[in-house]
């Protein structure tokens, strides 16, 4: 549009020549120099990770070597945060506690994401998408949302309970259902599932389907298909959501809060310190539990090549 | 599909294959009885019945939709067949899936499991039966030497080549000693040479073994080198089977004469005949004269086809002394090292011909005036009209190779 006015009156493109002389003039040093072109482009996200990734978990390390004087977080260099989690058995069977469970809806996701994922890219072709789909949707909902629709389903006016009055196999409303380790069980495996699916899917759609049927050609069943085949070559897919879920249980706190029947895990005592009791480096010292957990499971994983299919 | 008189494929044919292996005395391996299978709406393969005789090594030779992939699929049991029977050593495996045929298949894309060794993938089908560790063992070895890959087994699929990996696939479906051997397109993704090389070793290995092999390709040299009896298939259905020189020499129509090889193809009537041969009148071309075949009785228009390399060229004061002979000129002539390919025009027809160089290159020049002289019965009746012949053409050009 501006290109015809542009060559009509000298100029207006004497003018744009200039521009374009400035542009070049701007960009030149970083022609000459491509470290500077580097540095222009990784800035914005190193400054990201490091400003807000990689020091506050510094100053959270550090913190767990201070102490509370009076109301005050002071930094006096102690190891009494840690001795103190070491002393009391509760710390460690909460971290243990917490490490069952993440373990346990891990498995769980496996075992459910594996078949789904197989039947999946298997067996569905116009209907693929859509299921696909209804696994992502979960996502895009708030995470609060989803851990109150298990309130609405297990709860003693819930639809469990309702329905079982209804077919009289109880006669008063089951109150354990919800308030108990299997009802933060079922929400956290819900909630973390579609981490599980999307991965174990990727990677069971990667494998040539040939592969699936000279497995059956060279006699093989189903069962012997899924260990010998399947499992192996979606194994990279599986570590990868096994380190989604497994982080995200062993950093829940609020799933507890709302389902279980008042057993602490890692999460909430966590949140304890830091938001009831006001005692940051003893809060600091007991989030390093974790991060320390989370890297024996990287480092087990790295092995097995699943940082590589992230 | 094109107005093709129906061959019937099984009968006729069959009997009168010159194959080594009688269909009628040996016991079948492969029956097909009327199967078909339908996606959708599209006919992948139409109602079709087969026998393949034990020890036989047959192909079904087609372009791509043909049908042929859709008819192994539905031998191996990755298909189910939308109707129909598949009988395998007579026993009824329609419904029973892969694992439960006595049948091995070796994948165009040899499907070879990336996770395990070479010798991982050989002794696969042993370990899912539960072999002994130590019988699988000397069996891998066995199969290994067989496909010339001894010393291979600890190597990773990805790090052989083309060929190798297809002889480990080949190995992997021939160590579970199948009655069956079916192959997809084996060669497709090797290079010229390798392809030659493989097709003496997979004729060799056959031998060897005793195993019916069930062949599928595209590719006619492979089809005819290496077969007892081709199947060539076009639209979902088979429109001859026979031995490779039956559907060479007597291709059953028009679509069969386009597809395998070259053949000039000429439309005449028939102006007399007598016990044994037609006089056809082809316009603008002369008197031609062809055997008769049973089958054919009084018809008008005939269509015949003479195949290139049974045509001799002369110089024009020679008669020849043969049946057929006519004056042309040579348009085009391409050199082929072995052979040289004449284009001939006879007014306006132009007739390919290929000549061996016994002397020291190509004995015609461009523009020369010769004579063409061939036999009658080296001419061939076909049933079917010219759409067929360029129908079958097209198809073979479309696939790629022609002989």
């Amino acid at each position: 549009m501006f290109l015809p006015v542009a060559t009509s009156y000298p100029m207006v493109s004497y003018a744009f020549l200039k521009l374009t002389d400035f542009r070049r003039s701007l960009t030149r040093p970083l022609r000459r120099r491509q470290s500077l072109a580097l540095v222009l482009v990784l800035g914005p996200p190193l400054l990201w990770i490091v400003g807000l990734y990689v020091l506050p978990l510094t100053f959270l390390f550090l913190y767990s070597f201070w102490q509370v004087i009076g109301f005050n977080v002071e930094a006096h260099w102690t190891l009494d945060n840690y001795r103190q989690i070491f002393a009391e058995p509760v710390w460690l069977q909460i971290l243990l506690r917490t490490v069952v469970m993440a373990t346990l809806v891990t498995v769980s996701a496996i075992a459910l994401a594996l078949p789904l994922a197989y039947f999946l890219v298997r067996y569905t072709t116009r209907w693929r998408n859509l299921l696909y789909l209804a696994v992502l949707v979960p996502l895009w909902s708030s995470y609060l949302v989803r851990v109150f629709a298990w309130k609405t389903i297990l709860g003693s006016d819930g639809v469990l309970n309702t329905f079982l009055l209804d077919a009289h196999v109880i006669h008063q409303p089951v109150e354990a259902f919800l308030y108990s380790n299997y009802a933060v069980f079922i929400t956290l495996l819900h909630v973390w599932l579609p981490y599980m699916v999307l991965p174990v899917y990727a990677a069971i759609d990667r494998i040539p389907p040939s592969l699936f049927e000279a497995s059956s050609d060279l006699g093989a069943r189903g069962w012997r298909t899924m260990r010998s085949v399947v499992w192996p070559l979606a194994f990279p897919g599986i570590m990868a959501g096994s380190i989604f879920v497994f982080s995200l249980t062993m950093g829940d706190f609020i799933t507890p809060q709302l389902m279980g029947n008042g057993s602490q895990f890692v999460g909430n005592v966590i949140a304890d310190q830091f938001g009831v009791a006001f005692n940051y480096p003893f809060g600091a010292a007991l989030s390093t539990l974790p991060l320390v957990v989370l890297a024996v499971f990287l480092t087990v994983s790295r092995r097995f090549g699943a940082l590589e299919a992230l | 599909m094109t107005g093709l008189p129906a061959v019937d494929a099984t009968d006729g044919r069959s009997a009168r294959s010159g194959s080594t292996l009688n269909p009628e005395s040996t016991p079948s391996d492969v029956r097909l009885d009327g199967v078909c299978k339908q996606f959708g709406t599209v006919w992948a393969l139409k109602p079709t019945s087969l026998d393949i005789a034990r020890g036989e090594f047959f192909s079904l030779l087609g372009a791509s939709g043909s049908g042929k992939t859709t008819t192994l699929r539905i031998i191996a049991g990755f298909e189910r067949p939308t109707a129909g029977r598949v009988f395998l050593r007579e026993r009824d495996v329609t419904s029973s899936a892969p694992y439960e045929r006595n049948v091995n298949t070796v994948f165009q894309d040899y499907a070879l499991f990336p996770h395990m060794s070479v010798g991982g993938n050989v002794g696969y089908g042993l370990r899912v039966r539960r072999e002994k560790r130590d019988e699988i063992a000397r069996r891998v070895a066995r199969a290994l030497d067989l496909v010339r890959l001894s010393g291979y087994e600890h190597r990773r699929p990805s790090q052989l080549s083309g060929g190798q990996r297809q002889r480990v696939a080949l190995a992997r479906a021939l160590i579970n000693a199948p009655g069956l051997l079916l192959l997809d397109e084996p060669l497709g993704a090797l290079d010229l040479k390798l392809r030659r090389e493989m097709q003496f070793e997979l004729k060799r290995i056959q031998i060897d073994v005793g195993i019916t092999f069930l062949y599928v390709t595209h590719d006619q040299e492979e089809a005819m080198s290496m077969s007892d009896r081709v199947a060539v298939m076009s639209d979902g259905r088979i429109v001859q089977i026979g031995a490779p020189t039956d559907v060479y020499e007597r291709p059953a129509n028009a679509f069969v004469a386009g597809f395998v090889g070259t053949s000039n193809v000429l439309q005449g009537r028939v102006v007399a005949h007598d016990a044994s041969t037609y006089q056809l009148d082809v316009p603008d071309f002369g008197i031609v004269s062809v055997s008769r075949v049973p089958g054919v009785t009084e018809l008008d228009e005939l269509l015949i086809a003479i195949r290139p390399e049974k045509i001799t060229i002369l110089v024009p004061s020679d008669d020849g002394r043969i049946e057929n002979t006519v004056v042309g000129r040579i348009v085009t002539a391409s050199y082929a090292g072995a052979f040289t390919r004449y284009g001939i025009s006879v007014g306006p027809h132009e007739l390919a011909v290929v000549e061996q160089n016994m002397g020291s290159g190509p004995s015609w020049r461009l523009g020369e005036e010769v004579r063409l002289a061939w036999s009658s019965e080296t001419n061939h009746i076909l049933p079917g009209s010219e759409k067929d012949l360029q129908h079958g053409t097209e198809e073979a050009s479309a696939s790629g190779r022609g002989i």
